[in-house]
């Protein structure tokens, strides 16, 4: 392969240099340098063209979607081609990843090297979640991304964890190397990344596509909620040394899901699956069943597969299923305690929590200062999920009383304690009571 | 796989199913006697130590396995008494395989001077480039095995290659490779430097060597050969200068593809960093056996296809290779 050198001049395919001002990182396919452009800064992939099968192919593909252009801002997608080199050699510009995102394997490793220059010692910077809210919200994005895309008629073929970045502080993610992404029935050569692959691909028998992306999107969700591996339990630690052929058995011929409710042959093993097992207890049923049907019909039934905006349904359910106790404890409702059937309580300091249910489904939104209900969960015709309808509030002129402000664009009719409805217009408020019920239009919610 | 490995991991189920038992006799012992738990643990924890041992005689590592297993019960114990237990974000690192590079290097007398001190220098800057490349999936680990008039490992088990400091290496005496291999063969194994539980994968083995053996290899590379872990290991050798031997060097990769030659200084450091970051490479990362298929793969044809795209990989990088720093290694001592 032809390495770039600092400092060298990379021609564009549309006039202009770019600089090449450092590496970044190397890969599979190539290696990503920073350079500079215009005077900004971009990152450079640059292909080993040796390890394409296709070159010419991958370089139309790529040309395409530059004029495509991403499904929506959550892609760092390629911008600009550089011109080939003699023997073929090109890469292209995407967008730098902003300081504020980690990459997912950071996040599952839980900690980022940096290492000092100088002395080539590294230190260790610890890289989680600051907030539960946080990490659902990643879940949506992503699975959100993915349907952006397969809606575009693409797949992504190598869906792994080196595709993404996550801001840890409000869960925004950006989907990186799209280089591979092609109109779903294509495929460039890429066959992905073990552990992340769906098994008929691993077999040899079938090619990525839209129908594979949706089993390797299930293992990047089950990895970032439950920090191991779907496949890797008792049956494949037996084999202590990974050789290729235990490979093509544990995730291709003979795969099996951890927790597969018929077979108990590889489950989790103690001591070394322990985030599963402890992870596995936390989550409500319905969140399992979804990774369940998935590992388990999913695997010989791409069919099976649970659909993107299944996932996008499951998730916004957990989210508004957070509790955020005074006490300091933030989880899942499903694991505080259920006095009665409108109401959870605390397990660490016994406060209650009282519920709202949405006419539009079954499960029941714990209320908490600060909560909040989004757009797409009073609206049936919306699919924003990111735009706050309504949220928590304390009276500022009657501390302690609690009620909910109207921070959509619509006017809502809301039952009164004199037991009237009456109008609240965007930015008006109305107390929480026992006869609450607030008619959204085609949704209405009541205590 | 091999009896070898079929053994430990029988063993290490064994264990596993007391572990079990342990545990849930300790959570019955820690409702009704609370603070006695502990104590109450310590004796089943022995007591299975001696199951264990009664059980599998010739597996001492049973006994260790139960140890651990014992010590992770007592920690899962602390783990329910604390409350933050079902935090979703208190997340430890992924169970990760792990990877051991092992580096067979040559101190005889012949290295003294500009090889070894090369040799020092590239090694250094190697550790860092090869830091990253186990990503979020395996934890690489360095064990360096020299081998002199002396055969001496750098350090007394393989090292965490984030952790790892290069120790300057000296050279001097005659070439005891025969001796490193039976060595290496000893420590290549569950019981002693491949002991992680939880997967690993084939381990690498990346020989430098500037001359001939001055021992007997040929009886010891044949113990080395039956070795699982060298079976289905990455292979890649290195001959420094022009008396090192292809031959003998092919003899113990395997293949062709994975034994490379430097003639000259330069040639030197870069072939050290391609054989050592394309084997860390491929050794730590699961590969993509279905890329140019169209059929249902069988065992038989992903048999040792590491191995083959090691060679590869390392010959398409030689091509490459420029001529440009051509003092030989063989001149100006």
């Amino acid at each position: 392969m032809v390495e770039l050198s600092i400092g060298q001049e990379v021609e564009m395919e549309y006039g202009g240099k770019a600089e090449v001002l450092g590496v970044i990182g190397s890969g599979g396919q190539g290696t990503v340098y920073t350079v500079r452009y215009n005077g900004m800064k971009w990152a450079l992939k640059w292909y080993d063209i040796d390890k394409m099968k296709n070159p010419k192919a991958f370089r139309k593909n790529i040309q395409n979607n530059i004029s495509d252009g991403p499904p929506s801002n959550k892609f760092l997608w390629p911008k600009y081609l550089t011109k080939e080199t003699e023997d073929g050699t090109f890469g292209y510009l995407m967008e730098l990843k902003p300081e504020s995102f980690d990459s997912f394997v950071d996040i599952l490793n839980t900690y980022k090297l940096s290492v000092n220059p100088m002395t080539g010692r590294s230190t260790k910077t610890p890289v989680r979640f600051t907030s539960l809210y946080a990490m659902v919200t990643a879940v949506i994005n992503i699975v959100n991304a993915f349907r952006q895309l397969h809606r575009a008629g693409k797949s992504y073929q190598d869906l792994n964890d080196g595709g993404f970045f996550i801001n840890m502080d409000t869960g925004a993610v950006l989907v990186c190397d799209c280089d591979n992404i092609a109109p779903d029935g294509s495929n460039f050569g890429i066959g992905g990344k073990p552990g992340y692959m769906a098994p008929e691909v691993v077999r040899g028998v079938a090619k990525p596509n839209v129908q594979t992306d949706k089993y390797s999107l299930a293992v990047v969700l089950f990895k970032l909620l439950f920090r191991g591996d779907p496949m890797e339990g008792e049956k494949v630690v037996r084999d202590v040394c990974l050789t290729e052929s235990s490979e093509l058995k544990h995730y291709g011929q003979n795969a099996v899901f951890i927790y597969d409710p018929d077979d108990t042959s590889n489950r989790p093993v103690r001591g070394i699956h322990d985030n599963v097992i402890k992870f596995w207890r936390i989550y409500p049923d319905y969140v399992k069943e979804a990774f369940i049907k998935s590992f388990t019909l999913g695997i010989s039934d791409p069919n099976k597969r649970i659909i993107e905006n299944e996932w996008q349904k499951i998730f916004i359910r957990l989210r508004s299923e957070i509790i955020q106790c005074s006490c300091g404890r933030t989880n899942f409702c499903s694991t505080f305690k259920q006095p009665d059937s409108k109401s959870f309580k605390c397990p660490q300091c016994g406060t209650i929590f009282e519920t709202l249910k949405f006419s539009n489904r079954k499960n029941r939104m714990p209320l908490y200062l600060g909560c909040v209900f989004y757009e797409c969960e009073i609206d049936p015709d919306s699919e924003d999920f990111q735009t706050i309808a309504g949220e928590l509030v304390e009276n500022r002129l009657k501390p302690g009383v609690l009620g909910f402000k109207n921070m959509s664009s619509k006017t809502w009719s809301v039952k009164m304690p004199d037991g009237d409805f009456y109008d609240i217009p965007p930015g008006k408020g109305f107390p929480v009571w026992q006869g609450l019920i607030i008619n959204f239009g085609d949704v209405t919610a009541s205590l | 796989m091999s009896n070898e490995m079929k053994g430990a991991s029988g063993a290490a189920t064994s264990a596993q199913a007391k572990a079990k038992a342990i545990e849930e006799a300790a959570a019955s012992l820690m409702k009704s006697a609370g603070t006695g738990a502990a104590s109450a643990l310590e004796g089943l924890a022995a007591a299975a130590d001696q199951q264990a041992a009664a059980v599998k005689k010739t597996a001492g590592e049973a006994v260790k396995e139960a140890k651990a297993a014992a010590k992770n019960v007592a920690d899962t114990a602390d783990d329910l008494l604390d409350f933050d237990d079902d935090d979703p974000l208190s997340a430890t690192s992924v169970s990760k395989k792990s990877l051991v590079i092992f580096f067979l290097i040559d101190t005889s007398r012949s290295m003294v001077g500009k090889k070894i001190g090369e040799l020092n220098t590239v090694m250094e800057e190697l550790i860092p480039e090869i830091r990253r490349v186990g990503e979020a999936d395996t934890d690489v680990k360095v064990a360096v095995l020299t081998f002199g008039t002396q055969v001496r490992w750098m350090y007394t088990e393989p090292i965490l290659i984030e952790d790892f400091e290069w120790t300057r290496l000296r050279a001097d005496g005659v070439t005891n490779m025969g001796e490193a291999f039976r060595e290496l063969s000893a420590r290549m194994s569950r019981n002693s430097f491949l002991n992680s539980p939880s997967l690993s994968f084939a381990p690498v083995i990346f020989l430098m060597t500037d001359g001939y053996p001055s021992d007997d290899y040929k009886e010891a590379l044949e113990e080395l050969k039956q070795n699982s872990w060298y079976k289905f290991g990455l292979k890649a050798a290195l001959g420094i200068g022009s008396e090192a031997n292809d031959e003998m060097l092919e003899e113990f990769t395997g293949s062709k593809d994975t034994v490379v030659h430097a003639y000259s200084g330069g040639q030197l450091a870069q072939m050290i960093k391609i054989i050592a970051v394309t084997s860390a490479q491929i050794g730590s990362k699961s590969m993509t056996l279905s890329d140019d298929v169209n059929h249902e793969l069988s065992e038989e044809e992903v048999r040792a296809a590491k191995q083959k795209l090691l060679g590869q990989q390392i010959q398409d990088s030689m091509t490459n290779l420029g001529d440009a720093d051509a003092i030989s290694l063989d001149t100006g001592w």
